[in-house]
């Protein structure tokens, strides 16, 4: 099984990989990157935080547009060219096809972030601030987050057209940034237990957002890691499940 | 070859009617009135739309902050608005300290409104408990725009506690101090210092201080004064709350 997924999941990284699309990506990291070491000039004084805060909002950014421009259409794709058809006849389960096409897709996020983390540790480095180590703290954070978003592409591709899944999993994106701030006002207007239960279906992804405790220099309890690795992988094994099982209706003649 | 031609014609035309038409739209906005502000948006609303970028968003706004400061110092505008901006970048991001402590100065001298000024400090030292900036500037725009020493030594006595910023702020404490004609409390202070100083070039100003003291003291013995005035009470410890 796992050699099966490991396979589609390979092969989905390596057709990601050719798309020029992430090359266009990595190319405005850079310039991006290397802008908000520009930008620093308009902010005497806080040159460090600036550059680290738009580096590490820079990876994120990128990474979610790489998976609504690309993630949302991987399933759709393969339906379109036939090649899906091909594949299902092999000995392969639907869940496996998804989650090897899930993992493809983390696998190129990995890439990305690595490679974009990179540039920005060039960038911090040659602007004298110094690359520090707790920055990885927010980048894992990030990598998270896009565990999460992913196998929300991927749930959505199942289903529907690649515009409407990335319509989709970018409002569940907003709405993932939103819930803390929405649940609150539940709670201060009384409370409604029907807004809380559907709150529990969109992903905290406050949870993941470690930059601002690493831009300021505060320490991040480990818990809290072992806590969002945990929740990301729960959510996204959810997810996909949940995918397969749509996919599995599916009549794909 | 005639076909080719006119594309090329049409080609040029549209490229020379955009050409016009970006140049009178950038005169269009040069000669606008001042929309710095309108361009940031309420803060209740730039919470939401920050989402999980709350931080780089407040950078944002803190350049454009900059920015609009920066026009005032070319008479493009008359800073009223500056406020609006340093309440969105410390909304955004209460721990962007710096944030705070340009955006009380810029408020006490330019806006000549130093209890705005204090009140963004105060902000700031409730967000940032741990912070000697904050109240060394509370302490420094008091002394220097209020004229208000007795405020000053106690906001340096309360930097004074932080660790980071304990030796600048026992520094401007002694200073004051000595000012006030407390001789005895900036004797204690930079006796202090000069006890606890790694700093060897400070470690020579804080001994010349304690000479010139001790010799203020000796000669106003000699006057036969017993009374040192306000400089009998106990010297400022800073602790308390701002």
């Amino acid at each position: 099984m796992f050699a099966r997924v490991l396979t589609i999941a390979r092969w989905t990284a390596v057709e990601m990989l050719r798309e020029r699309i992430l090359y266009v990506v990595l190319l405005f990291a850079a310039v991006l990157v290397a802008s908000s070491s520009v930008l620093t000039t308009l902010a005497p004084g806080a040159q460090r935080k600036i550059v680290i805060d738009f580096g590490l909002a820079a990876i994120d950014m990128l990474a979610i547009l790489v998976i609504l421009l690309n993630g949302s259409s991987l399933v759709r794709r393969e339906m379109d060219r036939r090649s899906l058809d091909v594949l299902l006849t092999k000995p392969t389960t639907r869940l496996e096809y998804l989650f090897g096409k899930w993992l493809g897709l983390v696998s190129t996020l990995l890439v990305l972030t690595v490679v974009m983390s990179g540039i920005l540790a060039l960038s911090v480095e040659a602007a004298g601030f110094g690359w520090q180590a707790r920055y990885l703290g927010a980048i894992a954070g990030t990598v998270c987050e896009l565990v999460v978003i992913a196998s929300v592409a991927v749930l959505f591709s199942t289903f529907t057209s690649p515009t409407l899944a990335s319509l989709f999993t970018l409002a569940l994106f907003v709405a993932g940034h939103l819930s803390q701030g929405m649940l609150k006002m539940i709670e201060a207007g009384g409370g409604n237990t029907l807004l809380e239960r559907l709150s529990l279906a969109v992903p905290s992804l406050g949870l993941f957002n470690l930059r601002g405790e690493v831009v300021h220099d505060i320490a991040v309890p480990p818990e809290r890691f072992v806590v969002a690795v945990i929740y990301a992988l729960v959510y996204s094994i959810t997810a996909l499940y949940l995918a397969a099982l749509i996919f599995r209706r599916r009549d794909l003649r | 070859m005639k076909q080719t031609a006119w594309k090329l014609v049409v080609l040029l035309s549209l490229v020379a009617a955009t050409v016009s038409v970006t140049r009178v739209g950038r005169a269009q906005i040069r000669e606008a009135p001042e929309t710095a502000v309108s361009a940031l948006p309420a803060i209740p609303f730039l919470e939401v739309l920050a989402l999980g970028y709350r931080e780089t968003v407040a950078d944002l706004a803190w350049m454009q902050a900059v920015q609009y400061y920066g026009e005032y110092r070319q008479g493009g505008n008359d800073l009223s608005e500056f406020q609006h901006f340093l309440d969105a970048v410390n909304t955004l991001d209460p721990r962007f300290e710096h944030a705070y402590v340009l955006g009380a100065f810029v408020l006490a001298t330019d806006g000549r409104d130093l209890d705005a000024a204090l009140e963004v400090l105060r902000r700031g030292a409730r967000a940032l408990p741990e912070s000697h900036r904050i109240p060394f500037e509370m302490a420094f725009l008091t002394y220097v725009m209020g004229g208000d020493v007795d405020a000053a030594v106690h906001y340096f006595g309360f930097a004074a506690t932080k660790p980071e910023g304990r030796e600048r702020a026992l520094r401007f404490q002694a200073f004051l101090n000595r000012r006030l004609g407390r001789l005895e409390t900036a004797w204690v202070l930079w006796n202090d210092l000069y006890h606890n100083t790694d700093n060897p070039s400070l470690k020579i100003v804080a001994r010349e201080s304690l000479q010139r003291i001790e010799a203020a003291l000796r000669e106003r013995d000699a006057q036969g004064s017993a009374s040192d005035g306000p400089g009998t009470r106990p010297p400022e410890t800073g602790k308390g709350d701002l």
